[in-house]
């Protein structure tokens, strides 16, 4: 059912005319102010959800500063400045030292490992050197025995297949 | 309305967007905070009676509508946007909470309570009739005859705040004004006729 402004206007329109006014309607639903009492217990729950966030964020920073507290410096440092200055060029040459150890022994196992490999190397080097210079021999013999007259054939006689 | 009276309205709502201003430079802002909820409370409060027919409720969700301003404050554009925002959040609450005490949509004119609060310059016959015969309409329609006249809303405004048609609107308080006018003239006949 369509209704449009003119059905509402004949419905609010009817009731000036009849027991009921329009004025008699607005005012029979006048805004009721609850009172000031109303506001004070909404300010008292105001203040109530005020503590509690507060109380909620501080705990919330709490548990935050609980996390990070292995990140802060321990409580002796921040008695003695002076103190804290010599223990932390202690810790620093101390570091460098243990640093430049590693650094020499890394640097020798290096040295080492090359050595090891240039043995390896000449001993490959050695190993093809003999394997080429038994090859040589091996084939100027067949070379020679290849070249050799063969002896002039008896009739009646079957060559005989010499190996090599 | 008079010269005077557009005067009074701006002066009001001038004092509200200052208000609305200091509330939300927390923390200094309870007490201004306090005349925001003083300034809107009746219309927030009468909602939510009208709509639930129970005070003590009415009160409870009243005092949420403004706590949860409270922790929207910081949004709020203005002081027309504070109105329609609590008008909105009101109505919203008013309806889900109806929906959850799953109150039967109607109710018999004999089983309605009587108004808790008095009107003093309206005729209180009147009132009493025309609050109990409010309690007698569905929900919805109940929302819409508060909207339109004790907030004094268009029907394209009452559309806007409930989230249905215009055309539902009208509709609806075509019917609800039928309704009323019937009920109300039972009413007054009966007690013209008692008087003679």
């Amino acid at each position: 059912m369509q209704f449009s402004e003119d059905n509402l206007k004949e419905s609010e329109d009817s009731l000036k005319e009849d027991s009921l006014k329009e004025d008699d309607l607005k005012n029979a639903l006048r805004p009721v102010d609850p009172g000031p009492a109303f506001t004070q217990r909404v300010m008292a729950r105001v203040s109530q959800l005020g503590e509690a966030e507060a109380k909620a964020k501080a705990a919330a920073a709490h548990r935050k500063a609980r996390r990070f507290a292995w990140l802060a410096a321990p409580r002796w440092l921040s008695v003695r400045p002076a103190w804290s200055a010599a223990v932390a060029a202690l810790v620093l040459v101390i570091g460098l030292g243990l640093g430049y150890q590693q650094y020499q022994r890394v640097q020798q196992q290096k040295e080492r490992a090359q050595v090891e490999e240039a043995r390896k190397a000449k001993e490959a080097e050695r190993q093809v050197m003999l394997a080429l210079r038994i090859t040589t021999e091996k084939l100027n013999h067949v070379f020679k025995r290849v070249n050799e007259p063969l002896a002039p054939e008896q009739p009646g006689t079957r060559i005989r297949r010499q190996s090599l | 309305m008079s010269p005077e009276g557009d005067a009074l309205d701006l002066a009001r709502q001038a004092k509200m967007e200052l208000a609305l201003k200091e509330a939300q430079a927390i923390p200094s802002g309870q007490a201004a905070f306090a005349e925001i909820v003083q300034a809107h409370q009746a219309m927030v409060f009468s909602i939510a009676w009208r709509y639930l027919q129970d005070h003590s409720l009415a009160e409870d969700m009243a005092q949420e509508v403004f706590l949860e301003l409270y922790q929207s404050l910081a949004g709020i554009k203005s002081a027309a946007h504070l109105t329609y925002w609590l008008r909105r959040v009101a109505v919203h609450r008013c309806i889900d909470l109806g929906r959850r005490r799953k109150h039967r949509r109607e109710q018999a004119l004999e089983e309605t309570p009587e108004p808790v609060h008095e009107q003093p310059e309206a005729d209180p016959f009147l009132t009493v009739n025309v609050q109990s015969s409010l309690a007698t309409l569905t929900e919805r329609q109940r929302m819409m005859v508060v909207l339109r006249y004790q907030e004094g809303l268009g029907p394209a405004e009452i559309a806007e705040v409930m989230n249905v048609p215009v055309n539902t609107v009208k509709s609806n308080l075509h019917r609800s004004l039928e309704e009323l006018r019937k009920k109300l003239s039972r009413k007054l006949g009966e007690v013209r006729y008692a008087i003679l």
